[in-house]
């Protein structure tokens, strides 16, 4: 529990660095405090602590700016739903066996706990993952892992990569989940329930060139 | 609607099996001459607009953003065939094969999608609307295929005039001998890259044309309670505005207006009774989808519109001494020679330019390219017959596009709220020839929760199919080319009779009743008091979506019928 402390301890004055944008040793980048859920939110399919880890990493695939980041539009919320209720048992084992996969790989290269490594290593190990995916390594996700419709085929076909996988899926659903968000759909895409007689061919001015949300 | 209750009379003018596309029709067509007519519907009633339960849901309203969880898909293992009908916005439209089985022969598929509910399928059809023309009409007899067709485009143009004046079909006038053109409401537009394609074809391929899908909604002014297409493409849904055509928006109403129509809902027919001393039906009987009760109603007139392989079925379970095997099957045609549309072979490009361009709306529609192959002259003949056209639409990437960039950050995130570069896609669907072997047969070892037959099914894609698709992805890349469209594919998914929910033929019309099962005006041949105006009635498929011809030959059967009964010819 000591060694618990320490971290804590250390990690203020990290939170302090961070913040300033100074340049971090591995040493400070730890994470400041335990991560809480965004809202106090409970997953049901996901283990807890995963999923605040989740939560942060959707938040670094899509951070806020002038628009809200993925903590606030509930992408957590929607992924724990998606492969709870819509993927197949097959492939939630295989997303569990990625997320662990995917803290080992944090652990390793940085020796530290994965729930309390810092957003700054959380990316760096992230982003480095997901550019590594080629376009075959992708085709293989593709074949490997079982799609949730439509297809009667229960079984994988090719070697599963269980780290791509995650990888991957966990980046498809983070942005399917943040743009086909109520919070974005209605308040930052242009949101028109009951558009009217279809026009054709409109100035892309018409909408400040922003996509339509449904 | 006036509901069947204890105090309804078990005796009426007619009797109409189904509520679907057709059955709405015939209810119409004869409570509106006059006669008291019983609906018998198989699955539970569906009250316009109250039951559209999810019409006005956004995405993130549905369940899992719409998409199906895996317990859903358990009762559909058929159903989901499509890819699209089990989704929480609209899967209360499809039955659960759980609970209403079939069967397959080995090496043979046949997907039966459908739904039992007062409206059946004409709540979630796909409402694109096209004549037939000679071309199709003569083509069995020209080529020696099947049965020839009984009637020309001569005989069935003025109900198609009727039909669509009550329908409402938006559409645009080309002038094509293979597409007649109709009495249309405005066309919906197609957008600025739809309207390059357009013109691209028109000056590289002579025989080709490209126009806006002609489609059952409303785009001027009002139908009675029916109002204009808002363009939410949420029509699979049920439509609060009433704005495409179903029997519950538009025939049902209309039925239920003339005082005539009594509507039974919860009613599985299960056969046609014969009476041998008058050579006619005396009328139906049903068991209570709920109680299992079983009752029988008589009518002068029967209409059978309970779909293809239902009507057909029920035909084949209405056994007698007259009819060993079916009633009007004395030529061994009834349940036979299945058709559909095959489809499913795709082309699609990226287009560049245009990116200061948009579209407003969700349009429920795209567009069309009539059939160019075998029109009759040495150019358009190909090693395959009849033909086949293209629906599709172009329209720009949303933020979906996003993942093929493996990206994260402000930045990425930010540009994905504009709208990506410009895509255009389509599918062409084409005609299946009858084929006698292409069937289904009662399966008494399995019997369903009412204790009636299943049906299994052989059907099997041939030939000239199978030749017709090569030439769709091979023609389809070409327009494409030419057009100036980059990075052109094409694709020929997994297609399965039936997929196309054309399914037709099991009954067919023909002047010979040693090879048809109706003769010109839908009469069962040996039964004239007995109509069939579904899929189940069609020699041959064409290329073109067939619920149209449907509606006109249904008005046109009822008319007859009506004349006939008034003659005592029946």
């Amino acid at each position: 529990m000591d060694r618990r402390k320490a971290i804590k301890t250390i990690s203020i004055g990290a939170g302090i660095t961070i913040s300033m944008g100074a340049l971090m040793t591995t040493f400070s980048a730890c994470q400041e405090e335990a991560r809480t859920m965004t809202d106090g939110w409970e997953a049901s399919f996901l283990d807890q602590q995963d999923a605040i880890l989740l939560d942060e990493l959707t938040d670094i695939i899509l951070p806020p700016t002038d628009t809200p980041g993925a903590k606030e539009a509930h992408v957590i919320r929607y992924v724990d739903q998606i492969i709870g209720n819509v993927y197949k048992a097959k492939d939630q084992i295989a997303f569990n066996e990625g997320i662990a996969a995917f803290k080992a790989k944090v652990k390793a290269k940085y020796h530290i706990e994965p729930y309390k490594a810092s957003r700054e290593q959380l990316e760096q190990t992230f982003a480095t993952h997901l550019k590594s995916l080629t376009d075959e390594k992708i085709d293989n996700i593709k074949k490997s892992s079982v799609q949730p419709y439509s297809k009667d085929i229960d079984e994988r076909s090719g070697e599963r990569n269980v780290l791509d996988e995650f990888v991957y899926s966990f980046y498809r659903l983070t942005i399917a989940g943040y743009y086909g968000s109520q919070l974005i759909g209605t308040e930052h895409l242009v949101y028109a329930p009951v558009p009217g007689p279809y026009q054709g061919c409109i100035p892309l001015e018409e909408t400040n060139g922003i996509s339509w949300a449904l | 609607m006036p509901l069947f209750d204890d105090k309804s009379p078990m005796e009426y003018d007619a009797i109409v099996v189904g509520t679907g596309i057709s059955g709405g029709w015939a209810a119409k067509e004869l409570c509106e001459k006059g006669l008291k007519t019983l609906v018998l519907e198989r699955g539970r009633n569906v009250t316009h607009i109250k039951d559209y339960t999810t019409m006005n849901d956004d995405p993130w309203d549905l369940p899992n953003n719409d998409r199906p969880s895996q317990e859903m898909l358990k009762d559909y293992p058929k159903q989901k065939r499509t890819g699209y009908t089990v989704r929480p916005s609209h899967v209360h439209w499809f039955v659960k094969d759980t609970e209403h089985p079939y069967f397959e022969e080995p090496n043979s598929r046949f997907d039966w999608i459908r739904g039992y509910h007062v409206g059946g399928r004409s709540i979630v059809w796909g409402r694109q609307s096209y004549r037939w023309a000679d071309l199709d009409f003569e083509a069995n007899a020209k080529e020696g295929i099947g049965v020839d067709w009984p009637i020309r485009y001569k005989d069935i143009k003025p109900w198609y005039d009727y039909v669509e004046r009550f329908v409402g079909i938006s559409g645009q006038k080309e002038g094509l001998p293979q597409l007649p053109d109709g009495e249309f409401l405005k066309p919906m537009e197609l957008n600025c890259v739809e309207e390059k394609f357009r013109d691209s074809i028109k000056s590289n391929f002579k025989e080709r044309t490209l126009t806006i899908g002609r489609t059952a909604h409303i785009t001027e002014g009002t139908k009675g309670n029916r109002g204009t297409c808002q363009s939410r493409n949420r029509c699979m849904r049920g439509c609060p505005y009433g704005a495409y055509f179903s029997s519950n928006s538009s025939t049902l109403p209309a039925a239920e207006a003339t005082g005539n129509m009594t509507l039974r809902p919860d009613s599985v027919v299960y056969e046609v009774v014969y009476d041998n001393k008058t050579g006619k039906a005396s009328g139906v009987r049903i068991k209570d989808a709920n109680t299992k009760e079983v009752m029988e109603f008589k009518a002068k007139i029967i209409f059978l519109n309970a779909s293809a392989i239902a009507s057909t079925w029920i035909l084949m379970n209405s056994k007698s001494d007259r009819f060993p095997n079916g009633m009007g099957n004395l030529s061994g045609e009834l349940g036979h020679n299945i058709m559909d549309h095959h489809f499913k072979v795709t082309a699609s490009a990226s287009v560049e330019g245009f990116e200061d361009k948009y579209y407003k709306g969700r349009r429920p529609n795209g567009f069309y390219i009539p059939r160019f192959r075998n029109l009759g002259d040495a150019a358009t003949k190909k090693d395959f017959l009849r033909g086949y056209g293209y629906q599709g639409g172009a329209s720009r990437e949303n933020w979906m596009r996003g993942v093929a960039e493996l990206n994260i950050g402000g930045n990425f995130k930010d540009d994905l709220f504009k709208p990506g570069s410009w895509r255009i896609g389509m599918n062409a669907f084409g005609e299946i020839l009858p084929y006698h072997d292409n069937k289904m047969i009662l399966n008494y070892e399995k019997l369903d929760q009412w204790g009636l037959p299943t049906i299994t099914f052989n059907t099997v894609l041939k030939e000239n199919e199978m030749a017709m698709r090569k030439d769709m992805a091979i023609a389809g890349a070409e327009m494409m080319e030419a057009a100036g469209f980059k990075d052109v594919r094409t694709n020929d998914d997994n297609y399965g009779i039936g997929l196309g929910i054309h399914e037709m033929g099991t009954a067919r019309m023909g002047n010979d009743p040693k090879t048809s099962v109706l003769n010109r005006w839908n009469q069962i041949h040996e039964v004239k008091n007995v109509f069939v105006t579904d899929g189940a009635c069609m020699t041959s498929a064409a290329c073109v979506n067939p619920s149209l011809t449907y509606m006109a030959l249904t008005a046109r059967a009822v008319d007859f019928a009506v004349k006939e009964l008034n003659k005592r010819n029946l």
